[in-house]
Formats: C-alpha cells, sequence, structure tokens
C-alpha cells in the first residue's frame, strides 16, 4: 500500500510539472502597438474616427430622429422608427431594457469611440510622433481636435451627460472621471474647435495651406455631384465648416425657452456669417457608402417626407395625416 | 533428522497440493438466452478460483481445459445480460454444464469509462454517469448522432432548432453554465475529443453513449467540461466469438413531411365588387371595407405554406462488418444516408461514413488500437430567419401565384404580392445555388503496454480535422425587387473555405491493486497535450460581366472583398484519479487536475480541477426485503469553461485601412469556474424496478462575458472579464421497470423526469439583453437575482386598476373603459372599430420611475418527462418514446412580424362571433413594429410521440433456403416525430434561435420547421 501511494504521488507531481510554451499569437486583428507603430498609423485613427462619427451623426441618427421630430414619416420597424412617429410620442428607448435601446446606446459608444481615436491621435502628437514633417503633422492634429469637438458636440446635443475624456484624461484613473451636463459638454466642444483653429494657424505658419489630402477619404471622396469645392478642402473652407457647427451646437444646444433666451445670438451670427457657403455632401470611404444608404432610408424608401414639411411647400396639402380623409386624393 | 522431517513434510505438502491434484479436467457446454434459448455466441465463461475462461464459439459451446479437481466458483457474463455466478461447481473429471442467461432488461450490469480511471461497473460509481446503449440507440436512429439523445436521460435537453437536413441538434446537460456562449458539452468520440458538433458522425455505429452531466462527474475533462461530457463509442468486434465474421446490411427508405402548419390569415379586409373582385379606388388601391375588418375572402386563393413545403425522400443505406480474429478485433461499416427534407426544390443534404475500428494483441502484454472515421457531405442550405424562404412565404397574400413567369418568361415571378414588397421564395429556391460541402476524419490511435499485473502505460494521438468548402452563387440575370418593380441583377458570388484541426496526445500510466484487506485501488495518471486550428478564408464578388460563369474573376472588381480568420489553441493538462473501495461496498474516488491553455490570459495560465466522490452500497451490509441494491452517494467536483480565442486579446479593427481601438486585452481573463455537489441514491427492488434520484447544485462563477467600457475608455468598446455567477439546481428521477418478463414477452419501460432551476446569482455589469437581435429586437435579459432565461418587453393593460398605476391615467374615468373579448383593456366603444386598440402597461418602480418593460416570459420548463417503451413479443419488437415539456415559453417572432402584413391567423375573423371582431388596426398595436411584448409570449409544453419503431425480425430457421445465407432478417416501420400535441402555434414547440445558446434563446424566428419522417426498414445479417 505505502509503495502504491509513493508511486501514485511520485507520478502525479511528475505530472504537474507543466512544461508547454502557451503563448499563442493573435494574428487576426493588431494590437495598439501594432496599430500604432507607424506614423501614418496615426493619421489612419483620425481617419477612422471620422468614418466613425460621420455614419453615426448621418443616417443613423437621421433616421429616428427624422420621424420623430416629424420632418420625416415612416412604417419601417427598424431603428426605432415606426415607434419614433407615434402620436402621441412614446418615451425615448433609453432604458437597458427598451427593445430599440440601441438606437440610444449605439451613438454613445460610437460617439465616445471616434473621440478616442481622435485622443489617442493627439496624444501621440503631443508625445512627440511626427507624421511627415511638421507642419502635416499639425495639420492631422487640427483635424483630430475638430474630431473631439464633432464627438462632444454630437454627445451635448444628444445626451443629458456625457463625459469629457481628452488626451489630458489619465486613463489609468478613470474611477474619477464624472458625468457633465449637456450644457458643459457643448461649450467644451467650442473650446475644441477653437483648438482646432489654433493649431491651423500654427500649421498654416509651417506651410500647410489644406487639409491634409490623406485625411480627404475620411471627410468623403468628394464627388462633383455633391460638392462645390473640389477634391481638397483648404483650411479656409475647413474653417467655414467648423464654424457652422459652432453655430449648430450653440444653437441647437438650447432644450427650453429659458435656454434659447440664453443664447448669445451675436455668437452664433458671427459663426454662421463664418460658416459653409458651398454645397458639401461627402460620401464617407467608400466602403461603407452611407451616402448611399442615406439616399434609399431616408429620402427614397423607408421614410418619407411628412406631410407637415409638404404642406410648407404646397399649403394645398394637408399639414397632418390625421386631416387626410381621401388618400386617392394625395 | 532435520533433512527426514522436511523430506515428509514436503511430500505431505506435495500430496496436497492443487499442482499435484491436478487433472486434465474439462468443462465443456453451452450458453443460451433464458428465454428464445439462442446460442450466445461471445458470451464467456470465468472461473474464479484459477481465473482460467473460454468464449462461447461460433456452434455456442464453450471448452475449458486443464481444470484441477475441486469445488469451484463459475461466472457467466455476455454483453446484455445479467451476469451469473455459479456457486460449488464439483468438477472431477469431465464436466458438461449448460448456463442460461437472463437479459439485463434493466442494463443494471452496465460498465463505464468515462470520467472514471478505468473499466468500472455503474454500481461501483460514486457519481453519475448515465448510459445507453445499443439497443435503445438502434430501435429508431437518428440521422445524426446528436439527436440520439433526445429523451432517453432525465437532466438532458436537446434541441433541434433547425430542421434543415444535415443541421446538428444542440445539447444541454442540467443547467446552464454559461451566461455569454452556448452550454454544448465536450464531445468524445472513441478517445477522440471533438472539435466540431456530431454532425458528421453516423449514428448507426454507435455502441454506447456516456454522459457526464456536470462538475462533479467530469472533472476529469478540466477545464472543458463545465458543460458536462457525452462520449460515444461505435462498434468493435470485441463482443464476438473468436473467428467470427457478422455482416449487417441495413436499408432505410422514407418519406419526410411538414408537421404541421402555422395559423394564417386567409382572409382580407377589402371591399369586393359583385363579380368577387377587389373594389379599387381611383389610384388603383384596394378599398377597404368599413369596419377593416379581415373576413373577406380573397378571389382566388392558395395555401402557399404547402406550396413551399413538399414531401422530400429519406433513404440510408448502411453495411458493416465486424470480425473477432482471435487476437484482435476489427469493425468496418459504411453508410450512405440522403434526407431531402421538406423545402420545394431543394436536394437537402447527403453523406457518406466510413469507419474501421481494430485491436490486435501482440503477445500477452500489448495491444493497438486504432479507431478511424471518414465522411464527406454535401448540404444544400437554405436561408432561415427574416428574409428567408420561410419568412416570405408567410408575408404573402392567398392569392399571390408564386408560380407565375417573369418578364423573361422564367418560372416563378419574383414579385407575386404586388401589394408586399417580400420576393418569391420559389425563385430563390430554384435559382440561387448554395452549396456546402465537408470532409471530416476522425482517427485515434492507442498502445498499451501491461508490464506488470497491477501496471499499464498507455500512449495515444488523436485527431479530428475538418474541411469546408461552402459557396452561394446567383447567377447574372436573376430577378430581384426594385422599388416598386422588377429588374434582373447582374448576380454575385461568395465562396468560403476552411478546415479545422484538433490533435491530442495523451500519456497514461495506471497502477491497480487488490488488497487481501478487501481494498481495491486503481490510479490513473496522465499527462495530456492539445493543439487545436483553425483557419478560415473567404471571397466575395458581385455584378458578373459574363453569365453562366461562376467565378470571382468575372465580378466587378471593386465589388470585391476577401476576409480570413485564423486561430490556434495550445493547451497541456495533467491529472491523476484515485479510486478506491472496500470489497465494493465503500467506494471513494477522488482526482487533481491542472489545465494549462493559451486561451487563459497570459497572467492566468494554469487553473486547478478536483473531484472527490463517495458512495456506500448499503445493501451490501444489509439485507433489505425486496431490495436488491441501494446505495447512497455524493459527488463534489469541479471544471471550466473557455474563454473564446480572441478574448484576452487587445484587438484594433481596421476599417478601410484606418485603425480604432476594439477590445481591451484582459490578461488576468480566467476560465469560467464551476463546482457542482451531487447527491444520490440508486436502488433496484422487487427485481423490476431501478430507480436513480439525483440532485445537483451547480454554480459557476467567473462568467466569461464581454462587458461593455464605460465611454469607451482608452477608446476600447469592451473587454472579456470574469464578471457573473450563474447557479442551476437539478433535480432527476430516472425508472427502469420491468413490466413483464416471460419467455415470449419482454416489456419494459423507462420513465426519466427532470427539473431544472436556473439563476443569475451575480453580475458585476450592469442588466443587459442577451441572444438574438433582430431588427433591434432582443428578448433575453439578463438580470442579477432572477432566472436565466428570462424575457423583458412591454405589457398590455389588462385591467382599469392596472391603467391607473400609470399616472398619466391618474384622472381616468373607469367607465371610459372595457375589458374586450381577448382580455385587454381598450377604450369603451372602440371594440370592433378601426379604433380599437391595446394600451401599453406603465408603472412607477420603488424609485419613483416610470417602467414600461417588463419580465414577460421565462424559457424554463416546469419540467420535462419522457417514457420509452421496449416490448419484445416473439419475434416481433416493438418501440415508442414519448417526451414531453411541461411549462417553459418561446418569443414567437414568427407570428409577430407576419402581423405586419396582417397574415396571422389570429387577424382572420371570418368564422368568429359578432362582437368579438377585431379590425385590423387592433392588431397592428398587438404587432407594436416588433417591440418585444406579451402577446407573443406563448406556452411551450408539448407532448411529442418522438420515435416509434415496429419490427419483425425472421430468425435464421425461419428463413429456408435462405437460412444458408442469414443468421436473420428484420423488416419494420420507423417514425420520427409522428406527433405533437402542444398549444403553440408556430410550425413546433422544439424551436430556438438560428445562433448561441439555444437552450435558453428560446425564439421563432424563421427557422427551417422540424417535420415527421416515416421509413421503412430492412436488416439483413450473415
Amino acid at each position: 500500500m505505502k509503495k502504491l501511494i509513493f508511486i501514485s504521488l511520485t507520478m502525479l507531481l511528475l505530472a504537474l510539472q507543466s512544461c508547454a510554451d502557451l503563448s499563442v499569437e493573435n494574428l487576426n486583428d493588431p494590437d495598439r502597438e501594432l496599430a500604432t507603430q507607424n506614423p501614418g498609423d496615426i493619421e489612419g485613427l483620425v481617419v477612422g474616427g471620422y468614418n466613425t462619427w460621420a455614419l453615426m451623426a448621418s443616417w443613423r441618427t437621421l433616421l429616428p430622429h427624422t420621424v420623430q421630430s416629424d420632418w420625416g414619416t415612416g412604417t419601417v420597424g427598424n431603428w426605432w422608427v415606426n415607434n419614433g412617429g407615434h402620436v402621441p410620442r412614446e418615451e425615448f428607448p433609453n432604458t437597458p431594457t427598451a427593445s430599440y435601446r440601441d438606437v440610444n446606446q449605439d451613438f454613445w459608444d460610437d460617439f465616445n469611440g471616434s473621440m478616442a481615436n481622435a485622443n489617442i491621435a493627439i496624444a501621440a502628437i503631443e508625445g512627440g510622433v511626427i507624421i511627415e514633417d511638421e507642419a502635416y503633422t499639425l495639420a492631422i492634429k487640427a483635424a483630430a481636435q475638430f474630431l473631439q469637438a464633432l464627438n462632444l458636440g454630437s454627445l451635448g446635443l444628444m445626451y443629458d451627460q456625457a463625459f469629457i475624456i481628452d488626451e489630458t484624461t489619465d486613463l489609468e484613473n478613470l474611477d474619477g472621471i464624472e458625468l457633465v451636463p449637456y450644457d458643459v459638454v457643448l461649450l467644451e466642444a467650442l473650446n475644441k474647435i477653437e483648438a482646432a483653429r489654433a493649431t491651423i494657424g500654427l500649421a498654416r505658419n509651417a506651410g500647410m495651406d489644406s487639409l491634409p489630402s490623406g485625411l480627404i477619404p475620411s471627410l468623403g471622396t468628394i464627388d462633383s455631384r455633391w460638392s462645390a469645392v473640389g477634391s481638397t478642402i483648404s483650411w479656409d473652407n475647413f474653417e467655414k465648416i467648423m464654424n457652422s457647427y459652432a453655430a449648430t451646437f450653440i444653437v441647437m444646444g438650447a432644450r427650453s425657452v429659458t435656454e434659447n433666451d440664453q443664447i448669445n445670438w451675436q455668437e452664433v451670427y458671427d459663426y454662421a456669417s463664418a460658416g459653409i457657403d458651398f454645397d458639401f455632401a461627402p460620401i464617407s470611404d467608400n466602403n461603407t457608402n452611407w451616402q448611399s444608404q442615406l439616399l434609399r432610408y431616408l429620402y427614397a424608401d423607408w421614410v418619407r417626407p411628412n406631410l407637415n414639411i409638404i404642406n410648407l411647400m404646397d399649403p394645398d396639402m394637408p399639414k397632418d395625416f390625421f386631416l387626410v380623409t381621401d388618400w386617392s386624393e394625395l | 533428522m532435520l533433512i527426514r522431517i522436511l523430506y515428509l513434510y514436503s511430500l505431505i505438502l506435495l500430496l496436497f497440493s492443487p499442482v499435484l491434484l491436478a487433472q486434465n479436467n474439462m468443462l465443456t457446454g453451452k450458453v443460451t438466452d433464458a428465454n428464445s434459448g439462442v446460442e450466445l455466441q461471445g458470451a464467456t465463461v470465468f472461473i474464479i478460483q484459477t481465473e482460467q475462461g473460454a468464449v462461447v464459439d461460433l456452434d455456442g459451446n464453450y471448452e475449458i481445459t486443464s481444470i484441477p479437481d475441486g469445488v469451484y466458483t463459475i461466472r457467466i457474463s455476455f454483453i446484455g445480460y445479467r451476469t451469473k455466478t455459479v456457486n460449488d461447481v464439483v468438477i472431477e473429471g469431465d464436466v458438461s454444464l449448460d448456463f442460461v442467461l437472463d437479459r439485463d432488461l434493466l442494463n443494471l450490469e452496465e460498465v463505464v469509462v468515462t470520467g472514471v480511471s478505468g473499466v468500472t461497473p455503474q454500481r461501483n460509481l460514486a457519481f453519475t454517469v448515465d448510459r445507453i446503449g445499443e439497443r435503445e440507440l438502434q430501435a429508431v436512429p437518428a440521422v445524426s448522432a446528436s439527436s440520439s439523445l433526445q429523451g432517453k436521460m432525465p437532466g438532458v435537453s436537446v434541441i433541434q432548432n433547425s430542421g434543415m437536413p444535415g443541421t446538428a441538434a444542440s445539447i444541454r446537460l442540467r443547467g446552464s453554465t454559461a451566461l455569454i456562449g452556448d452550454q454544448s458539452p465536450l464531445i468524445i468520440v472513441d478517445g477522440v475529443l471533438l472539435d466540431e458538433s456530431l454532425v458528421d458522425i453516423d449514428a448507426l455505429d454507435i455502441e454506447s453513449i456516456e454522459v457526464l452531466k456536470g462538475a462533479s462527474a467530469a472533472s476529469l475533462y478540466g477545464s472543458r467540461a463545465a458543460n458536462g461530457v457525452v462520449s460515444i463509442r461505435t462498434r468493435r468486434g470485441q463482443y464476438l466469438p473468436d473467428g467470427a465474421v457478422q455482416v449487417t446490411i441495413r436499408n432505410e427508405f422514407g418519406r419526410s413531411s411538414i408537421a404541421r402548419e402555422l395559423p394564417w390569415n386567409n382572409s382580407h379586409h377589402y371591399e369586393l365588387d359583385e363579380s368577387g373582385d377587389f373594389v379599387l379606388d381611383s389610384g388603383g388601391n384596394r378599398v377597404p371595407n368599413e369596419n377593416y375588418i379581415s373576413d373577406q375572402p380573397y378571389p382566388e386563393s392558395r395555401n402557399l405554406q404547402r406550396e413551399l413545403f413538399e414531401p422530400g425522400n429519406f433513404m440510408t443505406n448502411y453495411i458493416s462488418l465486424l470480425g473477432n480474429t482471435g487476437r484482435g478485433n476489427y469493425a468496418l461499416s459504411f453508410n450512405n444516408t440522403h434526407t431531402e427534407g421538406i423545402l420545394f426544390g431543394v436536394s437537402g443534404y447527403s453523406r457518406q461514413n466510413l469507419r474501421f475500428n481494430l485491436d490486435q494483441n501482440f503477445g500477452d502484454n500489448l495491444r493497438l488500437s486504432t479507431s478511424t472515421a471518414y465522411s464527406t457531405s454535401n448540404q444544400e442550405p437554405v436561408p432561415q430567419g427574416p428574409g428567408s424562404p420561410f419568412f416570405r412565404v408567410l408575408m404573402l397574400q392567398p392569392n399571390a401565384d408564386i408560380y407565375g413567369t417573369n418578364p423573361d418568361g422564367s418560372r416563378y415571378n419574383i414579385r407575386p404580392d404586388p401589394q408586399v414588397s417580400e420576393s418569391n421564395p420559389l425563385y430563390q429556391l430554384a435559382n440561387q445555388e448554395r452549396d456546402n460541402r465537408r470532409q471530416r476524419f476522425l482517427g485515434d490511435i492507442r498502445l498499451n503496454y501491461n508490464p506488470l499485473d497491477w501496471l499499464s502505460f498507455e500512449g495515444s494521438y488523436s485527431i479530428d480535422r475538418v474541411d469546408f468548402r461552402n459557396s452561394v452563387y446567383t447567377p447574372k440575370g436573376f430577378w430581384q425587387i426594385s422599388g416598386n418593380s422588377v429588374a434582373q441583377g447582374n448576380g454575385s458570388l461568395t465562396k468560403a473555405n476552411g478546415y479545422g484541426l484538433a490533435q491530442t496526445a495523451i500519456a497514461t500510466a495506471t497502477l491497480r491493486r487488490e488488497f487481501r484487506s478487501g481494498i481495491n485501488t486503481r490510479f490513473r495518471a496522465s499527462y495530456q497535450f492539445e493543439n487545436r486550428e483553425y483557419d478560415e478564408t473567404s471571397a466575395s464578388g458581385s455584378n458578373f460581366s459574363v453569365g453562366g460563369i461562376p467565378r470571382l474573376n468575372l465580378t466587378d472588381q471593386d465589388t470585391r472583398s476577401t476576409q480570413s480568420f485564423q486561430t490556434q489553441i495550445k493547451t497541456e493538462n495533467v491529472f491523476g484519479i484515485l479510486d478506491m473501495d472496500y470489497r465494493e461496498r465503500y467506494i471513494i474516488s477522488a482526482l487533481l487536475r491542472r489545465d494549462g491553455s493559451s486561451e487563459f490570459g497570459a497572467d492566468q495560465r494554469y487553473s486547478n480541477y478536483y473531484r472527490i466522490s463517495g458512495a456506500y452500497r448499503i445493501t451490501e451490509d444489509l439485507s433489505i426485503n425486496g431490495i436488491q441494491e441501494l446505495k447512497v452517494r455524493a459527488s463534489l467536483g469541479t471544471a471550466g469553461l473557455r474563454p473564446p480565442f480572441q478574448a484576452q486579446y487587445e484587438t484594433y479593427s481596421l476599417s478601410g485601412g484606418a485603425p480604432s481601438p476594439g477590445n481591451l486585452g484582459n490578461r488576468d481573463l480566467r476560465p469560467a469556474f464551476s463546482k457542482e455537489l451531487e447527491l444520490g441514491v440508486d436502488v433496484e427492488f422487487l427485481n423490476r424496478f431501478d430507480l436513480t434520484v439525483n440532485y445537483s447544485n451547480q454554480e459557476t462563477r467567473d462568467q466569461i462575458v464581454l462587458v461593455p467600457l464605460s465611454a469607451r475608455a482608452g477608446g476600447f468598446n469592451a473587454q472579456w472579464q470574469n464578471a457573473g455567477t450563474l447557479e442551476a439546481k437539478t433535480f432527476e428521477v430516472s425508472l427502469g421497470a420491468i413490466i413483464m418478463d416471460s419467455p415470449n414477452l419482454q416489456w419494459t419501460a423507462n420513465l426519466n423526469f427532470d427539473r431544472i432551476r436556473q439563476t443569475v446569482t451575480q453580475l458585476n455589469f450592469p442588466p443587459r439583453f442577451v441572444g438574438p437581435n433582430l431588427q433591434s429586437n432582443a428578448v433575453f435579459y439578463l438580470n442579477e437575482g432572477e432566472p436565466f432565461g428570462i424575457m423583458y418587453g412591454r405589457r398590455w393593460v389588462r385591467s382599469f386598476e392596472e391603467l391607473q398605476r400609470n399616472p398619466a391615467f391618474e384622472g381616468a374615468n373607469p367607465q371610459d373603459y372595457i375589458v374586450n373579448s381577448d382580455g385587454f383593456l381598450i377604450l369603451a366603444g372602440t371594440e370592433g372599430t378601426p379604433d380599437e386598440e391595446v394600451i401599453r402597461y406603465f408603472e412607477v418602480d420603488e424609485n419613483g420611475d416610470l417602467v414600461g418593460d417588463f419580465r414577460i416570459g421565462d424559457v424554463n420548463p416546469d419540467f420535462n418527462i419522457s417514457l420509452s417503451q421496449n416490448i419484445d413479443y416473439k419475434n416481433w419488437s416493438f418501440y415508442a418514446l414519448l417526451d414531453a415539456q411541461v411549462g417553459g415559453e418561446i418569443y414567437n417572432l414568427t407570428k409577430q412580424w407576419i402581423f405586419r402584413e396582417l397574415r396571422h391567423g389570429d387577424i382572420d375573423q371570418r368564422g368568429k362571433p359578432e362582437g368579438e371582431r377585431k379590425a385590423v388596426q387592433y392588431y397592428n398595436s398587438l404587432y407594436d413594429a416588433n417591440n418585444t411584448n406579451e402577446y407573443f409570449v406563448e406556452d411551450a409544453s408539448y407532448l411529442k410521440l418522438r420515435e416509434v419503431a415496429v419490427n419483425y425480425t425472421f430468425r435464421q430457421n425461419q428463413l429456408g433456403r435462405f437460412g444458408n445465407m442469414f443468421n436473420s432478417i428484420r423488416v419494420g416501420m420507423s417514425g420520427r416525430n409522428l406527433l405533437t400535441l402542444t398549444r403553440y402555434s408556430g410550425f413546433d414547440p422544439e424551436v430556438s434561435g438560428l445562433e448561441g445558446d439555444v437552450s435558453n434563446y428560446r425564439i421563432d424566428s424563421y427557422a427551417y420547421p422540424n417535420y415527421r419522417t416515416i421509413t421503412g426498414v430492412i436488416e439483413f445479417t450473415f
């Protein structure tokens, strides 16, 4: 018996000595080290950030909000379009148990995700990464700062509260980060626009006079049918875009009559006056093709203009669905 | 003097020693079946004292020679029969003794090999290892091995969530262990640890299936075993007599057909003119009738379900060759299976299996065993889910002519119903080429060396290799709906191919010792190394430049895309297991295991598991009237679930070449850790009954969950974390009974019962939906403190009291509301009018918040119960399996979505009493744009006549001149899924989501319906 126990334990101890190398490399997705090992990757982060933001800020946002704001109408169930148009209005699906909670959650995730791309890029540049040369690097930084503004502005417009996490935030100590009200978030968006403007000034001084061509795909291959600015975006035109967004953030950020009354309309006027004065409709990265989806879903197929809007253009048309008595006359 | 004494003493010893007494006595005779008298070729006769034995030969005789005179105990055994021990057999000279054996109708003599240190009688187990043998498996053989377990043992849920031929059923053992992912057990076939499902395994080859249901039994398999283990052994020739060869040829032919149709609305709510045609307005639109009530017959009506579902053929051809050479045995088999399924124009699934098993002894100490299987299959897959043919056919109106022609004269007009935007399901089935091909090889080779009686070594290597090639070809010119018109597209092609490879090498040492004190010990130590690889590449393109050639090069370059994905998993495991018993009365088993895996986080590469089990066979000490065996047992064991390959890694995703942070890595990711306590009692009583009762409490912590990161800190979306605990309690009863046992009639029955409760006891993240997410419409909700498998969604107000719980209706007047004939509160005066609609229920919770989503369903059954019957009357045999689920619910999204087009039978008001008829707007309010709501939660209870078989066996003496050719010929009829009694309104209550955890995501979402199959069987044995 003792012999058996001895042999058993010896074998067990020998067996318990592990020996294999169990490290396996993930050959499907790069980690941060691989994904950002080249300065050009930093530019790619900004490109990716714009794509993410643009997808969310365009048709994904527009579909549910279009019907909710009564300038579109549709019965399709996807993306809360059907429910968003109900009269009386349903509550917005912002609880974990809501069926169409993605309408609320996807924007939060992707605006914050896009913001993170910008943060990583700016932190890398401020950490000394040079992309091609100093001027080019500054241009990328300016684009990243405007991306921060776009995301903070989108968050401030859509949510009551949001986090303000930028390149200065200590990611190791996120517990101390707290949600701040939307007006503070929107104010920070304006700050980022001004920061981008300052960086554009530095880029100009360093010899860059337009948005780097490498970033163009992120804002869209500028299809001649949709844009009057050609295939490059000068800093002047870029600043016009920034100014228009700044005006939008201020005006749309007001959520009550009181807040509306508190708007500095001179500031809005100044931004709007210096804002976009040309047709501009990028088609994103030519891959996700969100512009064509926007057309399909928003104007041609799933969602149609609301009678309320049609009535503005043709007063003979009824203003409200419920006023229609004979559909054959429409 | 001393020498003389020694001499005398030696002489006395010699005179009385067995050696001197040894004679060349011979023991001969026959061993036969107690009922039929059939000779039992291959039965073993063994003399305990001399350890001499013989196997009954081809003529039914046995012979043991060189037996010394004496009084002996003789043990006679044979597979499927109760072992008989005959005491006090006096052998002086040649003796002839015939033995008869009784069939082991309740399988009380079975031995198991899974989860233990070696071959162990079930009576000596301290934990549950359920086993089903060839008799139960081959009564109505399933097409695939995974379906073979359905209804055959308690605590085993087998769900065939899709009837599509070539689809494996999902297996869950006892309660759930994983919050995310599936609950599939580890599957082993002849020692091969499978990396893929059982879909390629031929059920006709299976000799037995052993099932370890949880950590209390399956700890031996460590970090892959928290879901339990299913171990399958295929046929070998070891039970045949020396020199015997047995050939079996089996053919089965039959038809499959849909078991039930979905209730469908055959009416509409439009005005008809005097000739029965639709009245149209100036815009060409149909004019609704005054009350919008769908009670008008269509001018022309068809049953589109019958046109889509058409009976198909079922066929299997099987041949096996078993042999025993004396020094070894072999088994060779081939199977050809083809099942068309029940869908119009779809060829279904065909598979060919080839198996060769070999055991060969070299000398007395060395044994080589190999098990090899090869299969090749071809499946024409059918799209399932929203947008699939099952979806489209139910969306069309009954007047749609799906056999019409397209503008170019081709059949099955793409848009048969101009009122509906769905295309013709027949057109896709007839014109799109879908092809899935698989090849699979399973191989196991092991060498066993026994240098000493008490010591043996074994080395083994096994491999599971799957190669697949899938393609979907939509030809140029394929009609499609474009806006309000139809147009021909330019076609597309998608191809995917890849392989999976799992290799396992094991080195084992086993020590056995039987001590005179009555203590029996067996110790086994093993080292196991696994290497698993997967590599897949796919490519697609659209817009062919020329038609008729399915080649990617001919697609538009701008539309082409390629993807690839590859993984490798390396694992090493070591374990030791010690089984001990004292005179087979007090039984103890203990094991330790240490697993290391590349799937664990880099800082958590190893994890440890254990099991300790004990049993007491009371009736070995105490004699209790009427009770032949009483055993109590307890087992506490642990096992794990490994994270998915990608879980531990930090990832960046690349879209159009632009990187974005994906998931945050986790170096501390551990396998989920499951601990199970099992308490059980086994009783054999009145020589007729075999009762097993188990209670299991299983807790699985460190659940592996992809947890979203708030505000994407650092840019990462989410991180795989150990973030929750799931508890499952299972109560199981299994009762086997011999109802009749006479020379002409043996009738046995098995009753299985289980009740499972599963609760989410801890979540380290906010509650959230899980499971299928169709049109943003998830159903199943994870919430701490609530059962696992619950549905959350909207409720409708059913009383005025409920209405007032919503502050918005605080001042409402009860006179303004009534409860309608469906039991929902509506505005008074609206019933039967277009204004009638349900009202959403809201209430204020304890925090003062208004809430509008509630728990509306629970997939968990109250209990499951099954009853199988085996009746053998003379040459007839009858088998039936009844299987029932009582309680539990299904979310019927199939029903809900077709409310969109007003096509469900609920909306058909024809035949409804006046006063209960409702306008289509009412049903539109229930549809609620596919928001999850209580109206579509349905009772999943059912009673199924799952399997029936009637066979008649012609024995050799009945075959006349064919008796020289055949040992027996069996003819019979089989039925699968024959009859279902249920209140569930879908095709089949055995339905579930199309992906993920099908045992818990019970949602009906346009899956290929399960169907019934009736076949005839003829089997020749010679």
